[in-house]
């Protein structure tokens, strides 16, 4: 059964997106995962008066948001899973990319204002599905912008930029 | 031959230890003893007293000057001395002054003085076996030195790598103060001119007493943190509101700004932003409506206490303004200001908050409850009590002259002995690196004192404002305000406070301490104004960002900055009345 995992922050802009693969996930009768990646490596250049350890608090929030996404899958009819993982995200990401064996990862574009460019986001990704073997749609408004294809071992990497109704 | 009766072991130890402790005691007050001068005047011998103070041209004590009298042509002074921390001095002699006696005054940053004793002086002493003189008030001139600009750019540069965030803050100030004793140590080598301050001077520029209260504030607020409490407060005002956003939005301003006002602004954020943006998102409200008009409300509303803010706990502990005093001064004036935020806010976001709420399903309020729920309500009473008792123990201080760090300690205390926890994850839990930040910040902002910038500041701002206290308390206010807009508060107010205290002194009026709040409020109020503006923006930024919620330089500043400007102008409003500056 296809595996389909989609990485999301579960802001505003992260439902279209996640409806997407909600919406793939239908049309290959795949399973469908949520993953949030939650880091805390923007305190580290806080001044404040570093009193509290929010790393729990930012997992619960983790957990509600991807609960609500679940609740978007559940109202189409899939029953989503969720994981929440805290640390860097491209090993977070290949980490549970191998450990439920996605093949299809479903994430959104790079969010503006926070300073990661298209470029290396794009590198981030691809170094993150490159040895596993899963395919990548990247998807903007719920639509796909990017496509990254799985490596064979006998054909060069495919990428391709698209823009296509979902 | 006689039996020696055997010894009682216990005895002997307890008269060994005893005898080792009079030993200590002997040695101690041996080394410790240091014979005064007048001591050291045997009975019936003369003793001749010449005292003053000394004065800069702001008529502001001179410490640490170095005062000697010596006759013409001798290399040893008659008597030396060196001035107090209110300017005064005296010089102690056997001896009448001889008629070439000269005083001779020497200080880092002024000009030194050579005053000949006149002959008025040494009639008195000439004319009977002992004698005292007062000189009064001398007045030195200051001296711009190498080392002033040396001091100024180090300073400077401090501010401006924190600005732009180039160092951690607590990095660029101990850079600072690396640079300020290397340019002391190296460059009086080649020139007396490159002195700054010594170490030991600097030293005495840290305030502990900040550096305690925000220690002992720091382990009670990680004690009271673990309880849950700010996610259930921040669940009931959903609660309350049911639903409705613009009654949301105002009582989680509210919540946010007491919370801010009894801990401190940055943990308030800290806590209250993750379940609020679960709030937020899940009531379909665009969760910004929600969040900046809380960071707003938590820089504004811990002015009212004096550890609402790390600014207020500076500005208390330099003037001396207590717990009760920024309650009965500012409290009024910041719900004031609240209320006319709050208005503002219903305004900026009426197109988020007066829309039909899509409601939360069963499911998402089951698991909002379960995230707002308080953890350790065994905790939270004891800790709960204790704290009050910490607040009651800042207002009693007051009356006895005791210091709030020490009602303070006292509550951590408590709460260690009682509730037990970890002690390793409590010391943790204290912030060290906002602990040096501090310590640092103080002896470089002690540097550009030294110096002599902080009253080339003042001067200058005399000048502007005469003895105009509306004026004044509206530089202040605004000024303050506006530089704190883009320029970190804390080495702000830092730096600000001896001009503070200088302007205090010059200007009539300023006794009532009234410039001290407005420094409290424009500094405070002026983090609204950008993103960068304060440490809680920036971390609630963090967090929103992190829920693909980010809160851009432009849509904070859209929102903060008529805040600040609204607020700014309702506290210098209320600073007017209250004070009755007119």
């Amino acid at each position: 059964m296809t595996m389909i995992l989609c990485p999301t922050r579960g802001g505003q802009s992260s439902i279209p997106n996640q409806q997407w693969a909600i919406s793939l996930a239908k049309e290959r009768n795949a399973s469908l995962t949520f993953l949030y990646i939650s880091n805390v490596r923007f305190l580290e250049r806080a001044s404040g008066p570093m009193i509290v350890d929010i790393s729990d608090k930012l997992d619960e929030m983790g957990e509600f948001l991807l609960a609500m996404a679940q609740d978007r899958a559940a109202q189409a009819g899939i029953a989503a899973e969720t994981i929440v993982r805290q640390g860097d995200f491209q090993e977070a990401l290949t980490a549970v990319i191998q450990e439920i064996g996605a093949d299809t990862v479903v994430i959104g574009q790079a969010a503006r204002g926070t300073g990661v460019t298209t470029e290396s986001y794009m590198s981030i990704l691809a170094d993150a599905v490159k040895n596993t073997g899963a395919e990548l749609f990247v998807v903007d408004e719920g639509q796909v912008v990017h496509l990254h294809s799985p490596v064979s071992k006998t054909q060069p990497e495919e990428t391709n930029e698209v823009r296509h109704e979902s | 031959m006689i039996n020696k009766p055997p010894l009682n072991n216990k005895k002997t130890t307890w008269r060994s230890r005893f005898s080792l402790v009079l030993l200590l005691i002997a040695i101690g007050t041996a080394v410790t003893y240091q014979p005064s001068q007048a001591a050291q005047t045997e009975p019936g011998q003369a003793l001749f007293l010449i005292s003053g103070q000394l004065v800069d041209n702001l008529d502001q004590p001179i410490p640490a000057a170095e005062i000697k009298l010596q006759a013409g042509g001798a290399d040893q002074p008659l008597a030396e001395a060196e001035s107090q921390e209110n300017g005064s001095w005296s010089l102690k002699l056997t001896e009448p002054p001889p008629e070439t006696a000269v005083l001779h005054i020497e200080r880092a940053h002024f000009q030194t003085l050579e005053i000949p004793l006149d002959d008025a002086i040494l009639d008195i002493f000439h004319d009977s076996e002992s004698g005292t003189y007062n000189i009064g008030l001398l007045a030195m001139e200051r001296r711009i030195t190498i080392g002033f600009w040396a001091a100024t750019l180090i300073f400077l540069g401090v501010l401006l790598v924190i600005a732009l965030e180039k160092l951690h803050s607590t990095t660029a100030a101990l850079a600072g103060l690396s640079l300020v004793m290397i340019v002391t140590f190296i460059g009086q080598a080649f020139s007396p001119d490159w002195y700054i301050l010594d170490f030991e001077r600097a030293l005495t520029y840290i305030n502990w007493e900040v550096i305690f209260l925000v220690m002992a504030m720091m382990i009670v607020v990680a004690i009271i943190e673990e309880t849950g409490v700010f996610q259930w407060l921040a669940f009931q005002a959903y609660r309350l509101s049911r639903g409705r956003g613009w009654l949301l939005v105002l009582i989680l301003m509210l919540v946010t700004a007491v919370a801010s006002a009894l801990l401190d602004n940055f943990t308030t954020m800290l806590l209250m932003t993750p379940i609020s943006l679960q709030i937020g998102i899940a009531l379909g409200i665009n969760p910004l409506a929600l969040i900046i008009p809380e960071v707003l409300a938590s820089n504004v509303g811990g002015i009212s206490t004096l550890i609402g803010t790390p600014t207020n706990i500076l500005i208390g502990a330099y003037a001396d303004i207590g717990f009760t005093d920024f309650l009965v001064n500012q409290t009024i004036g910041i719900l004031i200001a609240l209320a006319v935020m709050g208005g503002y806010i219903l305004y900026h976001y009426r197109q988020e908050l007066f829309k039909n709420s899509s409601g939360i399903s069963p499911v998402l309020y089951t698991r909002l409850e379960e995230n707002a729920r308080i953890e350790e309500p065994a905790v939270l009473w004891k800790s709960g009590l204790v704290f009050t008792l910490t607040l009651v123990g800042f207002v009693l201080g007051e009356r006895y002259h005791v210091v709030p760090a020490v009602p303070a300690i006292i509550g951590a205390t408590t709460l260690l002995i009682w509730l037990k926890p970890d002690i390793h994850h409590m010391i943790k839990a204290v912030d060290w690196t906002t602990l040096v930040f501090f310590m640092a910040l103080f002896m470089v902002v002690g540097a550009v004192q030294e110096v002599g910038l902080i009253s080339i500041i003042a001067q200058t701002l005399s000048g502007i404002i005469g003895q105009s206290m509306p004026l004044a308390v509206f530089v202040i206010v605004f000024g303050v305000g506006t530089l704190s807009v883009a320029i970190a508060n804390i080495p702000l107010a830092a730096s600000m406070l001896p001009v503070v205290a200088l302007l205090s002194g010059s200007i009539p009026g300023g006794s009532s301490k009234v410039l001290y709040y407005a420094l409290s409020m424009g500094a405070a109020m002026g983090g609204n104004g950008f993103l960068v503006g304060g440490e809680a923006n920036l971390v609630t930024a963090g967090i929103t960002a992190q829920a693909g919620s980010p809160i851009s330089f432009k849509e904070f500043m859209k929102v903060g900055l008529p805040v600040t400007y609204l607020t700014l102008l309702v506290g210098y409003i209320w600073l007017a009345i209250r004070f009755a500056i007119f």
